[in-house]
């Protein structure tokens, strides 16, 4: 198990995990209008498959909300 | 008679930009952006949150009715989380259009204007088609161009406001020194307030919480869709001079007993 920060939570996964892995965890397998930040740097959807997540990276997803 | 208007080569008939938040639901939401006959819709970007669904859905239900949505960097305060905030809205829209955002404080929320123009020259070196939510600056406004913007995005008041256009010297100064269309951004309160933004001879209005939190979101909808019609034809049709002391209509001559 490794420690990594997803969206400014702490959480503990298995090591090795892809990103595509915790992207499903967390926002479902249907991940249209999802985007991706790995350590402040945006991860392309073709490359979350085979991006591995380390211990200590900070991930955030994101999707679309009701804005003005 | 068509009046449509384009912003980098993409034309629009409908002169009004409409915000998804703060409606009293989704469902008035949507018949809100219907009445107002809006073409595009804009929606922030957040974290995803496991237990609720809603975000994909709001994605899906806008594309699906047909919206261009343009997504925001609100909340951003320095132009680097701005320029991650609109690459991140680029991997998720799959759209290289940003609403950009910079704001120098919580109260105010007014934008930080020296790093708006930072942020808009990188992300416009990056290929986005940057849409700057900006101060009611001329200079400001020009040197948004310069760097590329497609279109400048003044308020008319603070955002929520309602306060109605402030400054209607400084929007005629825009719209005759800027080539690229001017969308008044934020402050409008009700249809009197977009019908003059348009007799100023503004492009086109953004705008959410006139709508969203009028007493009656849809019938507000409806009523600014008119006063932009009205606001633009009353531009086009080139009001009268105005006049110290009256000028009686009805003819002086002919008059009985005189």
């Amino acid at each position: 198990m490794i420690k990594v920060m997803v969206n400014g939570e702490p959480r503990r996964i298995a090591s090795p995990s892809r990103l595509a892995d915790l992207v499903a965890i967390e926002a479902g397998e249907d991940s249209k209008g999802v985007a991706v930040g790995l350590n402040r740097r945006v991860i392309p959807r073709p490359e979350w498959s085979r991006t591995r997540v380390t211990e200590g990276d900070e991930v955030e997803i994101i999707a679309p909300f009701a804005g003005g | 008679m068509s009046d449509t208007w384009t912003i980098e080569g993409r034309e629009f008939s409908s002169r009004l930009l409409l915000g998804t938040a703060m409606y009293p639901s989704r469902e008035v939401m949507l018949d809100a952006l219907k009445a107002s006959g809006t073409q595009v819709a804009t929606v922030a970007l957040r974290r995803v949150k496991p237990e609720t669904d809603k975000n994909e859905n709001l994605y899906k239900v806008l594309r699906d009715a047909g919206y261009l949505i343009l997504p925001n960097t609100a909340g951003c305060f320095t132009a680097e989380d701005a320029v991650l905030t609109a690459q991140l809205a680029r991997e998720a829209l799959e759209t290289n259009w940003v609403k950009l955002e910079v704001i120098a404080d919580h109260d105010t929320l007014l934008p930080d204007t020296e790093q708006l123009l930072v942020a808009a020259e990188r992300l416009t070196k990056d290929g986005f088609q940057v849409l700057p939510y900006t101060n009611d600056d001329p200079v400001v406004a020009r040197k948004l161009e310069q760097v590329g913007c497609p279109a400048v995005m003044p308020l008319a008041a603070p955002i929520g406001s309602g306060l109605g256009v402030r400054n209607p010297h400084n929007l005629v100064l825009m719209r005759d020194t800027l080539s690229v269309p001017l969308i008044v951004d934020a402050g409008v309160g009700t249809a009197s307030d977009v019908a003059i933004v348009f007799e100023l001879g503004c492009d086109a209005v953004l705008l959410n919480s006139a709508i969203a939190k009028a007493g009656d979101p849809v019938r507000m909808a409806r009523a600014i869709r008119h006063a932009a019609v009205g606001g633009r034809e009353a531009f086009l049709a080139r009001r009268m001079p105005r006049r110290l002391y009256a000028d009686a209509s009805s003819p002086t001559e002919g008059l009985p007993w005189q």
